[in-house]
C-alpha cells in the first residue's frame, strides 16, 4: 500500500507543476507589464524633477519632496481623519458586509431576492460627483430636509463640521455595502450544505449556525479582505471627502484626508515631484502595516496568512 | 518573512527598474509617427516668405486646447491640409500637425506628453509660465524675437513683458482685450422700480443701497450671487476684484497671498491689508442682511442660471467690450429674457498672470525656428490663423456678405467635423479673427481697449518659486480653507481674519515675502 | 399566518427579509431623485430645487443629449464590447492564476501571492504607466488603450479566487482526481471551475463592473472621439459643462451666446444615462449567468 502511494507521487510530483507554470504565465506577464514596469515612476518622489532632464536626469534631493506634508498645520488632522474614517470604515463596513451577506444567503431562494441584489450594487455605479449633487439636494440651503423636514429652522450643514463624520459615513455605506458584501455571499455560498442540515438536526438556532459554522469557514476571506483594507489605510476615496462636502473650507477639520490635502496644496504648483512623493509615503505605511499583520495573522492561524 | 521571498522580490524589482529605465532613455529620444522631419536649418535667419529650394520641409505640431467640442480626426486633417496647401502656395517650408486637446483635461494631458518626450512643439503653458520655465518644460525665444517673430513682437507690444521670466522670453501671450472690466449687471426693470436709474449706480456703496431696496420689496429673491469659480475651488462675489481695481486699491498677487498693493512697491501678505479686511467686511455685512444668496461660495447654480430663472437680481462678471456688443447689457438681456443694464465698477488691473493663455515652445522641440516661425503665422496671417480656428470654408463654415461666419446649412456644433469653440482669445491674435453669425461694428480695437488698460507696476515680473515650494503648498492648503468663506461673506472676518493670518503666518509666508521681495527688488533694478 | 411565525426559521427569515427591504428603499431613493430632476424643467429646478415628483416636467436636458445621440450610441456599443471582451478575458486570467496558488504543495505559492500583493500597494503613478504603455507598447488611440491597462486583470480578484479554492474545494476531491490520471488541466476544467460557479459570478461582476465603470484610460489614452466609452463620454461632457461655467483663463469672455446649457438638469440627465440602461439589461444578463441562483448564492 505504502509503496504503491509513494510511487504515485513520485510520478506526480515530476509531471505536476509544469501546467501550472503555465496556467500562471499570463497573470505573471500582464502584472509585470501593467505594475511592475512603471514602478520605476517611484523614483520621481525623490528626485526634482525637470520636464527637460527627463527622470534620469533630474537630481536627487532625497527627501525633500516629503516635506510638505509634514509641514503643515493640518499634518496631524488628515492623518487623524485618514486613519479614523478607514478605521471606522473597515470594522464596521466589515459588519455591515457580513450581515448583508448572511441575510442575502437567508432569502436566496425567494425570487425577491433578485431584485434586491443589483439594487444594492448599484449605488456603486454612480460617480461621487454626482452623488455629491444628490446629498447637496438634500442637505442645501434649500435642499429636502430644511425645506420640508426642519421647516424653517435650517441648519447650515456645510458649515458646521460636527455633522459631517456621520455624512460621510452613511454617504460611503451607502455606495459600498452592497457591493461589498457580495464577495461574502459568494463565499458562504461555497460551504457545504450538508453542515446546515446536520447542525438543524442537532437543534442548533439560525445564531448558532452563522456563528458557529457560517463564519469560522468564511473566516479566511474576512481576513485576506483585513489586510486588503490595513494595506490601503492611509488612503482614502477622494470623491467623498472632496466633493461631498463641496469642498467646503469650514469643513476641514473632519473632511480633510491625506488625498485631498494634497490636492489642494498641489493645485496650483503642479508639481509631479511632490506629489508622487505623497503617494509612496501612503503605499510606504500600508506596506509596514500590512506586513506587520500578516505575520500576526501567520502565527493565529497559519491557512489564512495572505503570504 | 521568508529571505527567499525578500531576495526574489528584491530582484525582481531591480530587473524591473533597469529594464524600463532603458527602454525610457531610448524612448525618449524615439519620435512619434507625425512626420517630424530632422532638424534642418539651411534657411537663412531672416523671415522671409521666397522660397528657398534646398530647404527642407519641417511639420511643426500645435497642441491646442478645445472647448465642449472636439473636433474629428477627419476634420482635423482637413482642416491640416487646407493650412499645409496655403503655406505650400506661398513658399514656405514649415507646414504644420495639429492637434486639439480637450481643454477640460489639456494640463495633464500636456504634462504626460512632455514627461513621455512626445513631440509636442507649440503648446499653452496653462500652469503660467514661471512654473513652466522653473520645471524646463519650453525654450527661450530670445533669438527669435527679431525674426521669425518680429512680427508678432510688433502687436503685442509692451504685452511681450508677460511672457518673460529671468530676463528671457519664454512665452508669447494671445492678442487679445486685456482691459477688461467689472461689470454688475443687473435687473433694469426692477432697478427703475424702485427708482435707481443708470446713474445712481457707479459705487460698491451704491449696489449696496441698491440691494438693501430690493430686499424690501422682494425678499424671496437672491439680491447678490457668486460667480463660478475654478474647477473644485469656491466661488467668488468679485468684490476682490473690484475693490482690487485701479480705481480703488489697485492690488496685484503675485503668488501665494504676496503681492503689491497700491503704488507701494514692498511685497506684503495681501490679506493683511486694508483692501482685504474691506472686501471681507463689505462680503459679510451683505450676507448678514441677506442680500447674498446661501451656499454662496460652493453653490454649483451660478449668476446667469439664476437671473434667468427670475431668482435672483444681479452679479458681477468681468468681460471685454470691444466689437462684439456695444453694451454688455444688452447682450445679457437678449439672454436671459430680462432687461439687463451693466454698471462698470472698475477696470481690472493688467497683471503679468492675466495674460493667459501665452504660447511657448517646447524644451524638445528639434527644430524651435520653425516653431516660432508657425507661431508668428498665427499673429499676422488671417487665413492660418481663422483655418486653425474654424476649419475649412465650405465643409465647416461659410462665408457671409457682412464679413463673419456661419456654420454652412444643416450643420450643427454636434455634427460638425471641426467646430473648436475656441474663439474668445486662446489662440493667436483676436485682432484678426472672423466674427461668428453676426458682424458687430468695432468699435474699439484691441490696440486701443489695451492702450487704456491700466498696468501693473509689477507687469513683467515673473516669481520663481522653487525656494519656497513647502510652504507655497501650505498656503494653497489654507486659502482654500478660509479664503472663499472670507470673500463670499459666510465667515466673520472679526473671528475668522486673525485665524486666517494667523494659520499663514505659520505656514511661513514671510518667507515667501522675503524671497519675493529679493526676486523683485532684482527685478526693478533692471528694468 | 400565526403558524407561519410560530416557525422561528420563518420569522428570521422575515425580519432579514423586512431589513433588506428597507435597506433597498434606501439604496434606492437617491435614483428616484436623480430621474426625477432629470426630467424638470431647468428653471423650476432652479427655482425649487430637486424633488422626488418634478413639479414641472421639461425636456431640455435630454434634447441636448439627444442631439449628441450618434456619439452616445457609439459610445454604448463600445462599453458593450469592451466589457464583455475584457471581462472574459479577466476572469479567465484570474481563475486560472488562482488555481495553482490555492494547491499547498505547490511551494511557490506564497512568494507568487507576494508578488501579487504587492503590486496591490505599489504603484508607480500615472505618469509612469503612461510612459510604459504609451511610449513602449504604443496602444495610444488604439482599441487596447480601452482594454489593457489597469483592468485585465485585478491582484485583489485573483487572491480572492484563491482563498475560495481553498475554502471551498476538499483536497479529497482533488486527489482522487488525480489518481484516477487527470492532468492538472482537466481537473482545472472538469473539477474546479463547476465548482466555484459563486465566486465565478463574483469576479465576473467586479470585472465587468471595473471596464464599464472606467472612465480613466479613456480620457489618457484616446484622444480620437470614436473610441470614447461611454462613461470617458460623459464624464467629458459634463466636465466641460462645468468648466465653461466656471472662471479661467481658457473661458473669460468667451462667447456663450446661444448656448442654451441646461447645467443642473443635464449632470442628472447624464448620470441616468450612464446607469439606467444598465438597470434594464441587468435582469437578463442574471438570468443567463446564474440560472435559478442568486449571485454568489448557495450552491442547488
Amino acid at each position: 500500500m505504502e509503496i504503491r502511494r509513494k510511487t504515485t507521487s513520485k510520478k506526480s510530483k515530476r509531471v505536476n507543476y509544469i501546467p501550472f507554470y503555465f496556467m500562471m504565465l499570463p497573470g505573471i506577464i500582464y502584472l509585470f507589464i501593467n505594475n511592475y514596469l512603471p514602478m520605476f515612476g517611484i523614483i520621481i518622489a525623490f528626485k526634482d524633477y525637470k520636464y527637460a532632464r527627463g527622470i534620469l536626469g533630474s537630481k536627487w534631493v532625497g527627501l525633500k519632496n516629503f516635506r510638505f506634508l509634514f509641514k503643515t498645520n493640518d499634518a496631524f488632522i488628515m492623518i487623524r481623519n485618514t486613519v479614523c474614517y478607514n478605521l471606522v470604515f473597515i470594522i464596521l463596513g466589515t459588519i455591515v458586509a457580513i450581515s448583508i451577506a448572511v441575510m442575502m444567503t437567508e432569502i436566496g431562494k425567494m425570487r425577491v431576492a433578485k431584485v434586491i441584489q443589483p439594487i444594492i450594487c448599484f449605488p456603486n455605479m454612480i460617480s461621487m460627483v454626482i452623488v455629491s449633487y444628490l446629498v447637496y439636494a438634500f442637505l442645501g440651503n434649500s435642499g429636502y430636509i430644511n425645506n420640508t423636514i426642519l421647516h424653517g429652522n435650517g441648519i447650515s450643514w456645510y458649515s458646521e463640521p460636527k455633522y459631517w463624520p456621520l455624512i460621510i459615513l452613511t454617504v460611503h455605506f451607502w455606495k459600498n455595502a452592497g457591493y461589498s458584501s457580495i464577495i461574502y455571499t459568494a463565499s458562504i455560498g461555497g460551504i457545504d450544505p450538508a453542515l446546515y442540515e446536520a447542525a438543524k438536526l442537532d437543534g442548533a438556532t439560525k445564531m448558532q449556525q452563522i456563528f458557529k459554522i457560517t463564519l469560522p469557514i468564511i473566516r479566511p476571506m474576512i481576513l485576506m479582505m483585513l489586510l486588503f483594507s490595513i494595506g490601503r489605510i492611509f488612503t482614502s476615496d477622494f470623491g467623498l471627502f472632496l466633493q461631498v462636502p463641496m469642498n467646503s473650507g469650514a469643513l476641514y477639520d473632519t473632511t480633510q484626508t491625506i488625498d485631498t490635502y494634497v490636492y489642494r496644496s498641489l493645485m496650483e504648483l503642479n508639481n509631479v515631484s511632490m506629489s508622487s512623493a505623497a503617494s509612496v509615503f501612503q503605499s510606504i505605511i500600508g506596506f509596514i502595516l500590512v506586513i506587520g499583520s500578516n505575520l500576526l495573522v501567520r502565527k493565529l492561524d497559519s491557512d489564512s496568512a495572505l503570504f | 518573512m521568508n529571505k527567499t521571498i525578500k531576495r526574489f522580490i528584491s530582484i525582481l524589482l531591480c530587473c524591473a527598474m533597469m529594464t524600463t529605465l532603458i527602454a525610457c532613455s531610448k524612448s525618449n529620444d524615439k519620435k512619434e509617427p507625425s512626420g517630424n522631419s530632422s532638424n534642418s536649418e539651411k534657411g537663412t535667419s531672416q523671415q522671409d516668405t521666397t522660397a528657398d529650394p534646398e530647404q527642407e520641409i519641417v511639420t511643426i505640431k500645435i497642441c491646442f486646447p478645445t472647448l465642449l467640442y472636439n473636433p474629428s480626426a477627419e476634420g482635423t486633417q482637413q482642416t491640416e491640409d487646407a493650412i499645409n496647401k496655403y503655406l505650400e502656395s506661398i513658399g514656405d517650408y514649415v507646414r504644420v500637425d495639429l492637434e486639439p486637446i480637450d481643454g477640460t483635461n489639456y494640463l495633464t494631458e500636456l504634462n504626460l506628453k512632455l514627461t513621455s518626450g512626445e513631440v509636442v512643439d507649440l503648446f499653452c503653458p496653462l500652469t503660467g509660465v514661471e512654473l513652466a520655465v522653473s520645471q524646463e518644460q519650453v525654450l527661450p525665444l530670445d533669438d527669435y524675437l527679431d525674426n521669425e517673430l518680429a512680427d508678432t513682437v510688433a502687436i503685442v507690444g509692451e504685452y511681450m513683458k508677460a511672457g518673460y521670466v529671468g530676463g528671457h522670453s519664454y512665452a508669447v501671450p494671445c492678442w487679445k482685450e486685456y482691459g477688461l472690466s467689472c461689470y454688475y449687471f443687473y435687473r433694469a426693470d426692477i432697478a427703475e422700480e424702485l427708482g435707481f436709474t443708470e446713474d445712481k449706480i457707479k459705487t460698491l456703496d451704491d449696489v449696496e443701497k441698491l440691494l438693501m431696496a430690493v430686499k424690501e420689496a422682494y425678499p424671496n429673491m437672491y439680491g447678490f450671487v457668486p460667480t463660478g469659480g475654478a474647477a473644485n475651488a469656491g466661488n467668488t462675489l468679485m468684490l476682490e476684484s473690484v475693490l482690487g481695481g485701479p480705481k480703488h486699491y489697485k492690488v496685484d498677487e503675485l503668488t501665494s497671498g504676496v503681492g503689491i498693493v497700491g503704488d507701494d512697491l514692498t511685497i506684503r501678505n495681501i490679506y493683511d491689508t486694508e483692501y482685504f479686511r474691506e472686501v471681507c467686511e463689505t462680503a459679510y455685512r451683505w450676507n448678514q442682511a441677506g442680500l447674498i444668496m446661501p451656499d454662496a461660495s460652493f453653490t454649483s447654480e451660478l449668476g446667469r442660471d439664476l437671473i434667468q430663472a427670475g431668482r435672483a437680481f444681479s452679479v458681477i462678471t468681468g468681460y471685454g467690450s470691444t466689437g462684439q456688443y456695444e453694451d454688455m447689457g444688452e447682450f445679457y438681456t437678449k439672454e436671459l429674457g430680462y432687461p439687463i443694464k451693466a454698471a462698470v465698477l472698475d477696470t481690472f488691473l493688467i497683471t503679468s498672470s492675466r495674460c493667459s493663455p501665452s504660447w511657448s515652445i517646447s524644451y524638445n522641440c528639434k527644430n524651435p525656428r520653425a516653431a516660432a516661425r508657425v507661431l508668428n503665422y498665427l499673429y499676422t496671417d488671417e487665413f492660418v490663423e481663422n483655418t486653425l480656428l474654424n476649419g475649412v470654408e465650405g465643409i465647416h463654415y461659410v462665408k457671409n456678405a457682412d464679413g463673419s461666419i456661419s456654420l454652412p446649412e444643416g450643420v450643427e456644433p454636434d455634427t460638425s467635423t471641426y467646430y473648436c469653440f475656441i474663439s474668445c482669445g486662446i489662440v493667436g491674435s483676436m485682432a484678426i479673427q472672423w466674427q461668428w453669425d453676426e458682424a458687430k461694428p468695432i468699435t474699439k480695437t484691441i490696440d486701443q481697449a489695451n492702450a487704456e488698460a491700466t498696468m501693473s507696476e509689477a507687469f513683467g515680473f515673473a516669481v520663481r518659486a522653487d525656494n519656497f515650494a513647502t510652504e507655497a503648498s501650505a498656503i494653497s492648503n489654507i486659502k482654500n480653507k478660509y479664503l472663499y468663506g472670507l470673500i463670499c461673506g459666510e465667515l466673520n472676518p472679526d473671528e475668522y481674519l486673525p485665524k486666517f493670518l494667523q494659520e499663514l503666518n505659520d505656514a511661513g509666508i514671510n518667507n515667501v515675502i522675503e524671497d519675493v521681495q529679493a526676486q523683485f527688488d532684482e527685478f526693478l533694478k533692471n528694468k | 399566518m400565526r403558524k407561519f411565525l410560530m416557525n422561528s426559521e420563518n420569522r428570521f427569515r422575515l425580519i432579514v427579509l423586512i431589513i433588506l427591504i428597507i435597506l433597498t428603499i434606501f439604496c434606492l431613493t437617491p435614483f428616484v431623485l436623480m430621474i426625477s430632476a432629470s426630467l424638470t424643467d431647468e428653471q423650476t429646478l432652479i427655482l425649487t430645487g430637486y424633488k422626488f415628483f418634478p413639479k414641472k416636467i421639461g425636456f431640455s436636458a435630454y434634447k441636448y443629449l439627444w442631439a449628441k445621440r450618434a456619439t452616445i450610441g457609439r459610445s454604448y456599443l463600445l462599453s458593450i464590447l469592451v466589457t464583455a471582451i475584457g471581462t472574459v478575458i479577466n476572469v479567465i486570467m484570474t481563475s486560472l492564476f488562482a488555481y495553482p496558488l490555492s494547491r499547498k504543495d505547490f511551494k511557490y505559492r506564497n512568494i507568487i501571492a507576494f508578488y501579487i500583493f504587492f503590486t496591490m500597494l505599489f504603484n508607480g503613478g500615472m505618469t509612469a504607466s503612461y510612459i510604459i504603455w504609451s511610449n513602449v507598447f504604443k496602444i495610444k488611440n488604439s482599441f487596447w488603450a480601452l482594454m489593457l491597462p489597469t483592468y485585465l486583470m485585478s491582484g485583489m480578484n485573483v487572491l480572492m479566487v484563491r482563498n475560495y479554492y481553498m475554502a471551498s474545494i476538499p483536497d479529497a476531491i482533488i486527489e482522487a482526481a488525480r489518481i484516477d490520471g487527470a492532468t492538472e488541466m482537466t481537473i482545472y476544467w472538469k473539477v474546479i471551475l463547476p465548482l466555484s460557479k459563486p465566486v465565478i459570478t463574483t469576479i465576473t461582476l467586479f470585472a465587468g463592473m471595473a471596464y464599464w465603470n472606467d472612465w480613466v484610460n479613456g480620457v489618457y489614452y484616446v484622444s480620437d472621439a470614436r473610441l470614447y466609452t461611454i462613461n470617458v463620454y460623459l464624464n467629458k461632457l459634463m466636465t466641460n459643462i462645468s468648466f465653461l461655467k466656471s472662471a479661467n483663463s481658457l473661458t473669460e469672455g468667451a462667447n456663450l451666446v446661444g448656448m442654451d446649457l441646461p447645467s443642473i438638469s443635464i449632470r442628472m440627465a447624464i448620470a441616468v444615462v450612464a446607469v439606467l440602461p444598465v438597470f434594464i439589461i441587468f435582469p437578463f444578463i442574471q438570468r443567463q449567468l446564474i440560472k435559478g441562483v442568486v449571485i454568489g448564492g448557495i450552491k442547488g
